[in-house]
């Protein structure tokens, strides 16, 4: 047997980039943080440019964004605010989409909020689709929310794969 | 195909055929945990659908429904009004509205919400003209005893169509349905 040389060998699947096959995800980033560019380079780096992700400065301009995105039918994957936020707090915010989703008969938007206190209960109750991440304030966490998005989105990317696998007859999800 | 273990991103449960269920929304089909309804499966069919009901002409954020039917009964078939008792309510109404490319007369506003400034809802319903691409702001009128604070002052100038009408502690209403009539004469 002749081993294939190295500069021949295939990654395996786990090594490639997952982010490739599924075109470009958006995602929208609301954070005042001065951190907030780090999460911008760091999803780029690893996602190699295939998530693109489009910063909000405050709650008032990631509400436009997100208008605008309903109105164009041209979605993001995942809604990220950090805490705290001027013009609209993050909690406005997320009642504000709710609202909207909720008037236009919308399934809701994902949202990750990243705060540095303990998970808010009524927050997430009465506001479905909602994550929390604790996050330091520290620039530390702009490696903790960029890890957080890649990981919502690739759960939420191959759970779509597994889904139109199965609907096109070869149903991949675990069946445990 | 080798089989994927994935987990719900909300509770953690894994995600197998048994623990997903199937929801519909209109005209749409939206997979979600069948533990926590965390939804798997949101791609946009569309920009959302503003069917049902008609929409109002004029929406008010106020906790009593008497000044609802009032107006009602004022205004007969010429104008139909809506109340909401969360401020952020009236946006789902001004968003459905923009959608269906009838845009709201005006919308009164009485209480705000807990934790919220009086001004969050002139900047969301701003927002959302914005990205609607709506030429004609919705005019905003607050009916109020309370003063807005220097920061509330401050961004209410860079918005157009608010106005201010301060009130008598718990005369709010009276004074809406003494003024919506010349509004709308």
């Amino acid at each position: 047997m002749h081993p294939t040389p190295p500069d021949q060998v295939k990654p395996p699947d786990s090594v490639q980039n997952p982010w490739a096959s599924q075109g470009s995800r958006r995602v929208l980033l609301v954070s005042a943080e001065p951190w907030a560019r780090n999460v911008l380079s760091l999803i780029s780096q690893c996602s190699e440019r295939h998530i693109e992700v489009t910063h909000a400065i405050d709650g008032a301009q990631g509400l436009y964004y997100m208008s605008q995105s309903i109105y164009q039918g041209t979605p993001y994957q995942l809604l990220i605010l950090t805490d705290p936020l001027s013009q609209l707090s993050t909690e406005t915010c997320i009642k504000a989409l709710r609202a909207i989703e909720r008037g236009l008969n919308r399934p809701p938007y994902p949202c990750l909020l990243c705060t540095n206190d303990v998970t808010p209960p009524e927050l997430l109750a009465r506001y479905p689709q909602t994550l929390h991440l604790r996050v330091p304030n520290t620039p530390q966490a702009a490696s903790m929310v960029a890890a957080g998005i890649l990981q919502i989105l690739y759960t939420l990317q191959t759970y779509q794969q597994s889904d139109e696998d199965s609907d096109l007859g070869s149903k991949s999800l675990d069946t445990d | 195909m080798s089989a994927v273990k994935i987990s719900c991103p909300m509770c953690g449960q894994a995600l197998n055929q048994a623990s997903v269920e199937e929801v519909f929304i209109e005209f749409s089909t939206l997979n979600i945990c069948g533990r926590c309804g965390f939804g798997l499966d949101l791609r946009w069919r569309g920009r959302g659908s503003a069917l049902s009901q008609p929409t109002p002409n004029l929406v008010i954020v106020t906790t009593g429904d008497s000044v609802v039917d009032q107006l009602n009964n004022y205004f007969g078939t010429s104008l139909n009004v809506a109340g909401v008792s969360e401020p952020t309510d009236a946006l789902g109404i001004c968003a459905k509205a923009l959608r269906r490319e009838t845009p709201l007369s005006a919308i009164f506003v009485t209480i705000r919400g807990q934790s919220q400034r009086w001004s969050d809802i002139a900047v969301a319903v701003r927002a959302l003209e914005e990205g609607f691409k709506v030429p004609t702001p919705t005019p905003l009128w607050f009916f109020t005893s309370a003063i807005p604070t220097e920061e509330e002052r401050y961004i209410f100038e860079d918005l157009a169509d608010i106005y201010w009408r301060e009130c008598p502690e718990g005369k709010e209403e009276q004074t809406l349905l003494e003024v919506a009539p010349e509004l709308f004469r």
